[in-house]
This record gives C-alpha cells, structure tokens and sequence, in this order.
C-alpha cells in the first residue's frame, strides 16, 4: 500500500518537474506586465491616486494591518509612477528578480491601504504578479536573458538548455491558479437570485439598454435569464473546454467574446484583459513558439533543447531533489489554501452575499447589487442623548457606498466615531447603527442590529453575532428598460 | 531548422506588447468612460469660482426684459416612458422653473430699485416680498442641479457652479458683503465679488437686516471702512450695493434661462444627446443626483442641528428673512415635479414612471408614499424660530423615510435602475 502510495507520488513528481518549454511563461510575463503597466496608469490617469488612497480622511483595514497607511500625495503619484515602470521592466523581463518582487510587493501594499478598495481582479493581479516574481519568467525573451546570452559568448560558454525550459509545476500552478478563479466565480453564481430570477444581472442590464442592437436585446423578457445562466455555465466548465485541446481554440474564443461583452457592460477595468491573456496559459506550453512560426508562415521553431530527466537530476543532486519537494509542497499548500479560502463561508453559515463574512478573496465575483443607508447613532453614556452621525461626515462617497454593505467596515467605522466623540469632548459613548440594506433589489433590511453597542464589539474572525439573518423572499422582477 | 537568432524573441515581445498594449489602451481608456478624470466637458468656465456669474451663456441677446415673460404652463404631458422621454422632461422642467426663477428676479431688480430711489417703509416691504417670492422661486431651481447650473462637484462634466452666484448657502458669508458695502469694491464689476457675497443671500442681508455692526474684524479694512461711516452713507451703501446685486441676479437668471432656451444653450438637448456625458446612463446618474437633497441638504444640513439629532454646525439658510420652512416646503414640491413629473400634482415623466416601468412599482409607491409624508410635516412645520426641539426632531424623523429610501433603494449598489450613489469618485467594480 504504501509502496503503491510512493510510486504514485514519485510519477507525480516526475510529472511535475518534467521540463517543459518556457515560452507560455515568457509569453505571460510580458503580456500581464504590459497590462499591469496599464492599470498603474490607469490609476493617474483617472485620479484614483488621490480620489480613493490618499484623499480619504479614514481608512478601513484590513484585519491585522491597522500599521499600513498611505504615502504623501506626492509620494504615491511617485509610486505608482514607479510601479508602472516596474510592470514594464517586468514585461521586459529587465533585472526580473528584483522588478518583479519590487512590483508585486508594491501593488499588495497599494492593496493593503484600504480594504474599501478591495476588487477581485486586484487581488488577483496581486496573487499573479507575486507567481511570476517567484517563477523563472526572465528565462526566455527577456532583457536578462540576452545579457545571459551575450556573457556567455564572451566568456566563450555553450548556451544551457535549462534555460529554455521549465519545470511543468509551473504551467498547473498557473492554470490551476486561474481555474479556481473561474471555477469559484461559476459556483458562487449557483444559488436562486441568479439562476431562478436573473438578478443582478436584470439591474444591471438596464444601464446599457442604449447600446445599438444589444440594448434592445436585453428589453427582451427572460434575456437577462437566458445571460444569467450562460455566465454560469461558462464560468463553471470554460476551464474544462481550455483543458480539451480539441475544444480549446473555440472555448479561447468564447472566452474574448464573453470578456470583451462583460468590459462594455460594466466597469470591471483591467479584469477582462487580464483573464483574456490568463486564459492563454491553458493552450500548449510553446505556443507563442507556433503563433510566431504560423506569423512567419514557417516550421514550427526547434522546440527546446531535450533535458535531463528529472529523475536523473534529482539523483545527481539529493540537496536538488529536496529542495525540488518542498517547492511542490509549497505550491500545493498555496493551492489548498486558494481552494479553502472561498469555501470558508460555509463555516458561517447564512448567506455570505448578505453578511459577507468569508467574501473576499472568494471570486465571488459581479454577483450581488447590494446597498443601503447606514445612520451610527452616538449615545452619550452620561446624558443619554444620541446623536445621528451619517457616514459622509467622515467617508468619501466612494467609501460609504462600499461600506454600505459590508458589515465588517461599519464596525471599524464605529470604532472610529467613537474614539472621534470622545476626543471631542463627549465623553464615554455608545455607537448603534441604524442599517437598511438592499440585496439585489429587495426591500431594504436591517443587516446590523440597532440594539448592539458596535464600539464594544472587536473584529475577528469569529462569526458575527451582531448581524441579523438575511431577508428570505425573493428579489422582485426588474426588467432593463429603454 | 534553424537557430534562431538571440533578437528574435524581442520582436515576439515587440510584437505582442504592441498589440496587447494598444488593445487594452483602447479598452481601458475609452471615450465612453465616465469616471472621474475623464472630463470631455468642452463648455467654458470651470467651477463656481471661475464663473463670471455674469450672462455669457447661449448666445442670445443678454439684455433681460423688464417685466415678465410668459413661461407657459408647467410641462406635465403624459407620454410613453423612455429615459430619452425622462431626459427631456427633467430638461423641459428645469427650463420652466428657470423661466419662473427670471421672472421673479426681475420683479426683486425692480422693487430693490425703486426703493433704493426713493427708499420708505413701503418699498422696503414690497421689495422684502419680491425677494421672498424670487426665494421661493429659487428653493425649486435647488432641486435641479444639474447641467451648467450644478457645481463642477455634482455634474463634473457640464457644472459652471452658476447656482453658487445666486444662492451660496451654505457657504454664503456676511462679512464679504459688508466689505462690498464699505469698500464699494463691487463697482469695479460683480465679477470681483465673491459667490458668497452676492445672490439672494445678500439681498435677504441688504434688505431683511436693521443693524449697523459688521461682524468684519474692526482692525480690517472692511472694517474702518465701515466705522467711518454715518448712518446716513451707509443705509445709501447698502441700498446701492442691493441694486448691484439684484442687477446682477437678473442677469444670472437671464444666463441659466438660456442654458435651456432652443436658441440658447438648448442644454435639453445636450442631455438626451448624453454630449459630454458619455453614456445616457451617466446623464441619468448625474440628473438623478439632484434628487439627493432631502437627504443631504434638508435632512442632514436643515434638519439635523436644529432637532438636535446630529452634532453639526447650524448654517441658517435665510437667518434674515426667516423662510427656511417655506424653503422646505417649496423644495420637496420641486423634488415631486423632478421625480413624478413636472406637471400640477406631479402629471408627466418623471423618475416613477422609470421604476414602474421597471417592474419596481412597489419602490416607486414607497418613495412618492415617504414623500407625502415628508411634505406633510413641512406644511404643517412653524417658522423656524418658534418650533421647539421636539417639533424639528419630528420634523427630521418624517423627512428621513424618504432620504432612507433614495439612499438604501433609489440609488447606490442596489439600485434598480442602476443609479449610482452621488460620487466624488468612481471606480472599477469587482
């Protein structure tokens, strides 16, 4: 039995360090650099720098990084000034092992600043740029590895044909990163709102019912049911048709066609281009190799240079074959905790699309219209006398509308009114909430009960006691409307 | 096969970096994206302070008539919903109260001439009237801030801050008045003065106030200007800096009549055209907004100090006149003709008809149900100076319903019609 375990174990290994041709990885670098280079800008351009980091007078954190603050308004223009030209240096694959870990470090930090700006596709670019900051990307079609070449000409060296190849671990850490992110965007997606009342997506058709050919479509009776169930069923299996080679270039062309209509309806940014060029990492590992030679109308280019097995390396180097394993052990570990971190919800219990609890980092990703009216009610513990404070007195309208809705960033907001009164002067005081919150076009609900002192309530990650259960009826139909 | 060369691959990134970066520049920056940073106003005149205030819209004659014009009725048609429709509507509207509002300027620019004329009790009590009038006027154009009259803050993309020029609150100040009526400075040309000296504010001051002080430092120049002097000068000061001011009214209320004539600005069909907006959805959003003032200016900034319910600084709308609750009154009255329709009793296109026709019936009853609520409380509110407390807290918990509903419903994430919340930044989603 347990030799049975260890002969499956070792194929395993074997099949995951069999070299594989770097190109897709060379190919991805670039590609996701020039994107992320994009969205750096896009943050300039748009003024965002100022608008959502710097110019909030209060922040919302994340749990456990109180101490990450932002830069001065200067400081981080400047830095996101470097940051763009980090995504390109990493694109060029230019000094990769210090841009690349600079980049990423740098965009978690961006990230980090205030939870209010939390997006799926953020995170994602996060997790993305720190896999490449680690994996051998500069190996192929990089500024490194020209120097290489041209070091090794000099000193009168043979090129190494490791250079042209990685290990295959590499290629399933990739896709098995973006499957999730498609796979869990498709579950969340399987619950009554979407696939029996095709809401949100009934809402959210109706602000593009201007569109010529398509915004009469979705006038159309059950059209955004019709869109509701194919966004499901696409998000569900796409990772299974990219795996089939015989499906794969039609599911690739699926994939454009379903992100170009998703970028024209809402604002989701830089999402749609980065899953595009995700989704590439599904096709062959040298396929950038045969899309060249196909441009050059030519043989497909010598694939690279035959290896030595891993078996054989491993066995000329113990130290090599250890370090190998812990390497696997640690993509696997990262890859269960990718697996358990959306479903972590399900310890809650509820509906996580009301409570939140367990929703970031889930890819639950376009799947509530969710908002409402917060009141904090400031008690003064002395007098009695309760103040209302709405959330604009120290939120931007960015922040409130984010925190409308998301239970845990009320309460932090509490804290902070609270800690405000006293150093005015009011003494000791209660912070109430008076909550009414919208899911997907319900009737506003209480989502925070108004009897709880929410400044005597510490964040963590236990379930949250001091939020009521989400209203049970259905949403009401909505139909988009010319 | 053969080697390839060691530039080859830089072509391939050459290549793919090409085309990947113009496609996603051409994606992600496209002219159809209305978010912050992304004006395509093409208008002149920035925000409220780069405004001459003075009439320079359309395109038109400028010259103001001296007596009324005929507005017509109020545009309440019944038609077919469309957002094209809706657009039109709430344009059609905002140019009726536009034309109401010049009539009453005009009328307020004769009564502060004559009695600055001849000044004695009885001009002085018309002209008091006038300018009440040309309030309650103006307290409905309040509840259409959007377009050139909105600040560059609520309609990034089309705001001249022309609203500010004629009723600054909150941000209104005496003192720049009085500097104006000790320094005489505003006869170098109103566009000198600022917004928070001029517009309505300071006609209810000129006009409504009986004292001599200044709340200006002494040691100011304003202020030994003031003390310097007599009673006499400065009754005459006061009296000719009001016939500056209301000249001035009349001719912003000349400039905001043309933003919205058809051989003016034609601002109306701007809007349906969504030019300079970017989608139609964004023109909904930015015209929509202006239904956010029950909860933010009359709940929060009305209501909130005086019922003691929130721990703000009270900054009175009309301290001198003392017509805050009519203000109230007249202001969610403008509010139905923006949401319902223009129309007696709200006939006509309005926000409601827009959710009926979204299935959303049911929201477009509870809004119009808290606005009745809302309106009742208002009719029977006393003058602010003699309502208690407990009254004003009553007041705030009756307006709150409907400020709720637009808050928790009407707009933001869950909003039905996709209306965004009133946004000093935008972002990207999910």
């Amino acid at each position: 039995m347990l030799a049975a375990v260890r002969t499956h174990a070792r194929r395993l290994e074997n099949a995951l360090v069999r070299p594989i041709d770097v190109a897709w990885l060379a190919a991805y670098r670039v590609l996701f650099g020039l994107a992320l280079a994009v969205s750096m800008e896009r943050f300039l351009a748009y003024g965002w720098v100022e608008s959502l980091i710097v110019g909030p007078r209060v922040r919302f954190h994340y749990w456990g990084f109180g101490w990450v603050e932002p830069l001065s308004s200067p400081a981080m223009h400047t830095l996101f000034w470097v940051l763009a030209g980090l995504a390109l240096a990493m694109a060029a694959g230019f000094a990769f092992r210090l841009t690349a870990p600079l980049f990423a470090a740098g965009l978690t930090y961006i990230q980090l600043i205030d939870v209010s700006t939390y997006l799926n596709h953020y995170y994602l670019a996060g997790l993305l740029a720190w896999l490449l900051a680690i994996s051998p990307a500069n190996r192929a079609w990089s500024v490194d590895a020209w120097l290489r070449a041209r070091w090794r000409a000099w000193r009168g060296r043979e090129g190494d044909a490791t250079e042209r190849e990685v290990a295959a671990a590499w290629l399933v850490l990739f896709r098995a990163q973006i499957g999730i992110v498609y796979v869990f965007a498709g579950l969340a997606k399987a619950q009554s709102d979407w696939l029996l009342h095709g809401q949100p997506l009934g809402i959210w058709l109706g602000a593009s019912t201007h569109l010529p050919v398509l915004g009469r479509l979705f006038t159309i009776p059950g059209v955004p049911l019709a869109m509701s169930w194919f966004g499901f069923v696409f998000d569900t299996t796409i990772v299974l048709w990219l795996s089939w080679r015989r499906t794969r270039p039609w599911a690739y062309a699926v994939v454009i066609a379903f992100h170009v209509l998703t970028r024209l309806l809402f604002d989701i940014g830089m999402f749609p281009i980065i899953m595009s060029l995700s989704a590439l990492v599904f096709f062959e590992a040298s396929w950038p190799r045969a899309l060249l030679a196909r441009l050059r109308r030519r043989e497909h280019g010598a694939p690279p240079p035959k290896a030595a097995d891993a078996t054989d390396r491993a066995a000329a180097s113990p130290w090599r074959a250890r370090l190998t394993r812990a390497a696997l052990a640690l993509g696997a570990l990262y890859l269960v905790v990718q697996v358990l971190a959306p479903l972590r919800c399900h310890a809650y219990g509820g509906n996580v699309l009301w409570h939140e609890q367990g929703m970031r980092f889930s890819w639950r990703v376009m799947v509530r219209a969710k908002g409402g009216a917060n009141m904090f009610l400031v008690r003064q513990k002395e007098t009695g006398r309760v103040y209302h404070v709405p959330p604009r007195d120290y939120l931007t309208p960015y922040q409130e509308n984010e925190m409308s809705g998301q239970p845990d960033l009320v309460l932090q907001l509490a804290h902070h009114i609270r800690r405000d009164f006293e150093a005015r002067g009011f003494g000791p005081v209660e912070v109430h909430v008076e909550s009414q919150v919208s899911l997907n076009g319900r009737r506003g609900a209480p989502l925070i009960d108004p009897q709880v002192d929410l400044s005597a309530i510490e964040d963590g990650l236990g379930p949250a006691t001091w939020l009521l259960p989400a209203p049970n009826e259905p949403p009401p139909p909505t139909r988009p409307v010319l | 096969m053969t080697e390839r060369s060691p530039r080859q691959p830089f072509v391939f990134a050459g290549l793919a970096g090409a085309v990947l970066a113009a496609v996603t520049v051409v994606v992600a920056c496209s002219t159809d994206d209305p978010r912050a940073g992304k004006n395509t106003n093409t208008s002149s005149g920035g925000g409220a302070s780069a405004s001459s205030g003075g009439s320079s819209s359309g395109g038109i004659d400028a010259t103001a008539p001296e007596g009324p014009i005929d507005c017509g009725a109020a545009p309440g048609a019944a038609a077919p919903f469309s957002k094209q429709a809706l657009l039109s509507a709430a344009g059609a509207c905002a140019a009726w109260h536009a034309c109401t509002f010049q009539n009453a300027a005009t009328a307020l620019r004769t009564s502060v001439r004559e009695h600055a004329t001849a000044p004695d009790e009885a001009k002085l009590t018309a002209a008091r009237a006038a300018w009440a009038t040309a309030m309650n006027e103006w307290s409905k154009m309040e509840l259409f801030q959007f377009g050139p009259a909105a600040s560059r803050a609520r309609d990034q993309y089309h705001g001249r801050g022309l609203r500010s020029f004629v009723h600054p609150w909150p941000d209104h100040n005496r003192c720049q008045i009085e500097t104006q009526v000790a320094t005489k400075g505003w006869q170098e040309g109103m566009e000198t003065v600022l917004p928070g000296g001029r517009g309505l504010f300071a006609l209810e001051y000129l006009l409504f106030y009986p004292g001599a002080d200044t709340v200006c430092l002494p040691a100011s120049t304003t202020g030994q200007a003031w003390s310097a002097l007599g009673a006499a000068e400065l009754a005459t000061a006061k009296r000719d800096y009001a016939v500056a001011v209301a000249d001035n009214v009349v001719a912003l209320a000349l400039e905001l009549r043309n933003v919205w004539l058809p051989e003016g600005e034609d601002f109306t069909k701007k809007l349906v055209a969504f030019e300079g907006y970017g989608s139609e959805q964004e023109t909904l959003n930015v015209v929509a907004w202006a239904l956010f003032y029950p909860e933010d200016e009359i709940k929060d900034q009305k209501l909130g100090s005086p019922s003691g319910m929130q721990a703000r600084t009270h900054v009175p709308e009309t301290p001198f006149g003392a017509t805050e609750v009519e203000n109230i009154r007249t202001n969610l009255r403008a509010f139905r003709s923006l949401y319902q329709g223009c129309g007696a009793d709200g006939a006509g296109i309005g926000f409601d008809d827009w959710l009926v026709a979204a299935g959303q019936e049911q929201l477009s009853n509870e809004i119009l149900t808290a606005l009745a609520q809302a309106e009742t409380a208002a009719d029977a509110f006393p003058a602010f100076a003699q309502a208690t407390e407990a009254q004003f807290r009553s007041f705030y918990e009756a307006v709150k319903p409907l400020s709720d509903l637009l808050k928790t419903r009407f707009f933001g994430s869950a909003s039905p019609l996709n209306l965004k919340l009133p946004a000093g930044a935008a972002s990207d989603t999910d």
